[in-house]
C-alpha cells in the first residue's frame, strides 16, 4: 500500500514538473525508480490505434500497431500491458476504473503514399496528456515511429530513453553453418547476414551499429570481415594474417579495433585500424590474449589472458600500458563486457563445473553472481542502456539466446529457435 | 642423396620464405592461393584451375561463398589427421604437451622427414565447455606448440601452417568426458 503511494507521488510530481516547468526542468524531475526490487509494474492500456477515416472500426492495422507499441513498452521491463480483449478494444473506456495508470491513444490515416500517425501518451487519473507525436511514414517504415514514441515515454518516465530501435546480432547453425544473423529486439524479425558455408564467430556492430565486423572461416583462414549493413551483398576481408583473426572490439571513436592475431607465432592483442592496418601490439608473448572490451570512455579495455596459468581477466591502460589483473575468483575467467556506464563489467566464470555470469566493478572488488539457475550461461553483451544483459544458455546440450535485467530475477528468452545460438552482441541505439 | 636433399630444402624453404613474405608484410599483396577455392588459404596449389576463382582477398566479395571442402579427408587414422601421423590430445583448459603424447608428435615428425615434400596444417580444437572466443586462442596454443615441438624436432617450420577451430567443429559431437577428451586434440593435416 504504501509502495502504491510512493509511486503515486512520484508520478504525481513527475506529471506536475512536465506540465509546470516543461522540459527545462529536466535536473529536478524525479523519475521511477525501475531498478527498486519492489516496484510493482507499471500498467497501461494500450487499445488497437483507430483508423481516422473509420473511427468506429477495429482494424487489423491499428491493432497490430498497438501491439509493437505494447510489446515495445513491455521489453523496457517496468511496464505491463492490460489485455484490450479485457475491455473490448474499447478506447472509451474509463482507464482508471480498469486498473491503468496510463493509457495510449493512437490514431492514423493513410493515402497511396504516406502515413500519418498521432500518439498520445495520457495520465489516467486527469486524463492529461503526456507526451504527444505526430509522424508522417509510410507503411514499410511506420514500426520506427512507434519504436520511437515508445523509446519517448521511456524517456518520460525513467530518465533515459528505451531501446526499442536495437539489434541483437549473433552467430546460429540453422542453417547447417555458422552464420552471422542479426535480430530485431521487439519485433523479433530475424535477418541472415552471412551466407558462407563455412563458420562464422564474434559479430560485432560498429559504435553506429551501420556495419559488422566479424571472422569467417571459408576461404581457410579466420579472417576478419566487415560488412557494411545498409545492403546485404557484399563484405570485405580487412585481416588476413595467417592464423587468427578473431574477437574484434570497436573502440567508442569507431577509429580503431583491438583484435586477436597469431601471426607472430602467439595469440596476441593488436590495435588495428577499421581497414586492418595495424597500428600497435598490446600483449607480448604472454599466454593467449583475446575478448577485448573497451571502457565507454576509450581509455581502458577488459581482455582475457592466460598468462597466470589460469584465464583471468585484465585490464589495460591504453595510455601507459600498464595492465593490471582484475578477477582472482575462480579458476575461468573469460568474455568481459563493459557496461555503457562504465560502473560494471559482466563476464562468464566456471563455478563448480558451470559457467554463470556475473558482474564486477572494475576497480576490483569482489563479484556478484548474476545467474543462478541451472545450466551454462556466457558471454554477456549490455544492452545500451545498461539495464539488461543478453547471453547464451546451455541446456540440454541446446544453446538458445536470453536476455536478463540486471537488478531482475528471471532468466528471458529471447525467441525460439531450432539448432544453436551464441556470440550474442548488443547493438547500440540505431537511427529510427 | 643428401646433397640432393639439401638442395631441394634450400629452394623449398626460399620459396616458403617468399611466400611468407608476402603474407606477413605486404598484407594487400593478393595471394594466389586464395583463388582455388579449396578453403586453404594457405596453400599454394596455382594448378587447380578447374573452380572458379575467387574475388582477391581483401578487395569485395560476396557475402554468398561456396561451401568448403574438408581438408585431408583422404587416409584418416584418428581424429582428423592424415596417417600415418596421429593426433595429440590435451588436458582441459591446457595447451602443453602431455608426456605421454610426445611419442606421437615424434612419430609425425619422422614421417615429415621422410617425406619432405608434405606440407600440413596443425588444426587445434577444443571441448565444448568454456567460452567460444577463449577456445579460439586455447585451440590456437595447441597448434602452435605442436608446430613448435615439430620445428625442435628438426622439421622446417615454414612446412607447417597453424589454424584453431576453437570448439567451433567437434569430431565427438557427445557431451561426456570421453567426447570432450577427443575434441581437446590437435589434428596434423597433409595439404594436398
Amino acid at each position: 500500500m504504501q509502495t502504491k503511494l510512493k509511486k503515486l507521488l512520484v508520478i504525481s510530481f513527475l506529471l506536475f514538473t512536465t506540465f509546470i516547468c516543461g522540459t527545462s526542468a529536466e535536473a529536478a524531475r524525479v523519475y521511477l525508480d525501475i531498478t527498486s526490487a519492489d516496484l510493482r509494474k507499471l500498467p497501461i492500456a494500450v487499445p488497437a490505434f483507430t483508423d481516422k477515416t473509420n473511427p468506429t472500426a477495429l482494424t487489423q492495422q491499428g491493432k497490430e500497431m498497438a501491439d509493437l507499441l505494447s510489446k515495445a513498452l513491455v521489453f523496457h521491463g517496468f511496464i505491463s500491458i492490460i489485455p484490450p480483449e479485457s475491455y473490448n478494444n474499447d478506447r472509451a473506456t474509463d482507464w482508471q476504473s480498469i486498473g491503468a495508470d496510463f493509457s495510449i491513444s493512437g490514431s492514423y490515416e493513410s493515402n497511396l503514399k504516406e502515413v500519418v500517425l498521432e500518439l498520445r501518451f495520457i495520465d489516467a487519473q486527469n486524463n492529461r496528456m503526456v507526451l504527444g507525436k505526430r509522424y508522417r511514414t509510410t507503411w514499410q517504415n511506420h514500426t520506427s515511429p512507434i519504436k520511437k514514441f515508445c523509446d519517448e515515454i521511456i524517456l518520460q518516465l525513467t530518465g533515459e530513453r528505451g531501446i526499442s530501435n536495437t539489434k541483437i546480432t549473433y552467430v546460429t547453425d540453422t542453417t547447417g553453418h555458422k552464420e552471422v544473423h542479426m535480430v530485431d529486439v521487439i519485433s523479433k524479425q530475424i535477418r541472415q547476414v552471412t551466407r558462407h558455408k563455412s563458420i562464422t564467430a564474434s559479430p560485432r556492430f560498429s559504435p553506429d551499429g551501420t556495419k559488422l565486423i566479424y571472422t569467417s572461416y571459408h576461404r581457410g583462414n579466420p579472417n576478419l570481415y566487415l560488412t557494411d549493413l545498409s545492403q546485404s551483398k557484399k563484405t570485405k576481408a580487412i585481416s588476413w594474417y595467417s592464423g587468427l583473426n578473431v574477437a574484434p572490439a570497436w573502440s567508442p571513436d569507431a577509429k580503431t579495433l583491438i583484435t586477436t592475431l597469431s601471426k607472430d607465432g602467439n595469440p596476441d592483442l593488436y590495435l588495428m585500424t577499421p581497414n586492418g592496418k595495424i597500428l600497435k601490439r598490446l600483449t607480448n608473448n604472454e599466454g593467449a590474449n583475446i575478448s577485448s572490451s573497451w571502457a565507454p570512455d576509450g581509455k581502458r579495455f577488459a581482455f582475457v589472458s592466460d598468462r597466470s596459468g589460469s584465464p583471468q581477466i585484465y585490464i589495460m591502460n591504453m595510455k601507459s600500458k600498464r595492465v593490471r589483473r582484475l578477477t582472482y575468483e575462480g579458476n575461468e575467467n573469460t568474455t568481459p563486457s563493459w557496461s555503457p556506464k562504465g560502473d560494471l563489467i559482466a563476464y562468464t566464470g566456471r563455478d563448480n563445473g558451470n559457467h554463470h555470469l556475473f558482474t564486477i566493478r572494475p576497480d576490483g572488488g569482489s563479484p556478484s553472481k548474476l545467474t543462478k539457475y541451472w545450466g551454462n550461461y556466457e558471454s554477456p553483451s549490455w544492452s545500451p542502456d545498461g539495464k539488461q544483459i543478453v547471453f547464451s544458455r546451455t541446456r540440454n546440450q541446446k544453446k538458445q539466446l536470453c536476455t536478463i535485467f540486471l537488478e531482475g530475477k528471471g532468466v528471458i528468452p529471447l525467441f525460439s529457435l531450432k539448432g544453436n545460438q551464441g556470440y550474442p552482441q548488443w547493438s547500440p541505439r540505431l537511427a529510427y | 642423396m643428401v646433397k640432393k636433399y639439401f638442395r631441394f630444402f634450400a629452394s623449398m624453404s626460399l620459396v616458403v620464405s617468399v611466400s611468407l613474405f608476402a603474407v606477413g608484410c605486404s598484407q594487400k599483396t593478393v595471394m594466389t592461393g586464395e583463388g582455388t577455392g579449396t578453403g586453404s588459404a594457405d596453400s599454394v596449389d596455382q594448378a587447380d584451375t578447374s573452380r572458379q576463382p575467387l574475388e582477391p582477398i581483401g578487395t569485395e566479395e560476396s557475402l554468398d561463398s561456396e561451401p568448403v571442402e574438408d581438408l585431408g579427408k583422404l587416409n584418416i587414422l584418428e581424429g582428423r589427421s592424415t596417417g600415418p601421423m596421429l593426433p595429440i590430445y590435451f588436458d582441459f583448459d591446457q595447451s602443453n604437451i602431455r608426456v605421454e603424447q610426445k611419442g606421437r608428435v615424434e612419430n609425425n615428425a619422422a614421417f615429415l622427414k621422410d617425406n619432405f615434400q608434405s606440407r600440413i596444417v596443425i588444426e587445434g580444437n577444443c571441448d565444448e565447455r568454456g567460452t567460444n572466443e577463449y577456445n579460439m586462442a586455447l585451440g590456437e596454443r595447441r597448434a602452435i606448440g605442436a608446430k613448435k615441438y615439430l620445428v625442435n624436432l628438426g622439421v622446417p617450420a615454414g612446412r607447417i601452417n597453424t589454424i584453431s577451430y576453437g570448439e567451433e567443429r567437434p569430431l565427438n559431437h557427445g557431451h561426456d568426458e570421453l567426447a570432450w577428451s577427443q575434441n581437446r586434440r590437435a589434428d596434423f593435416v597433409e595439404i594436398r
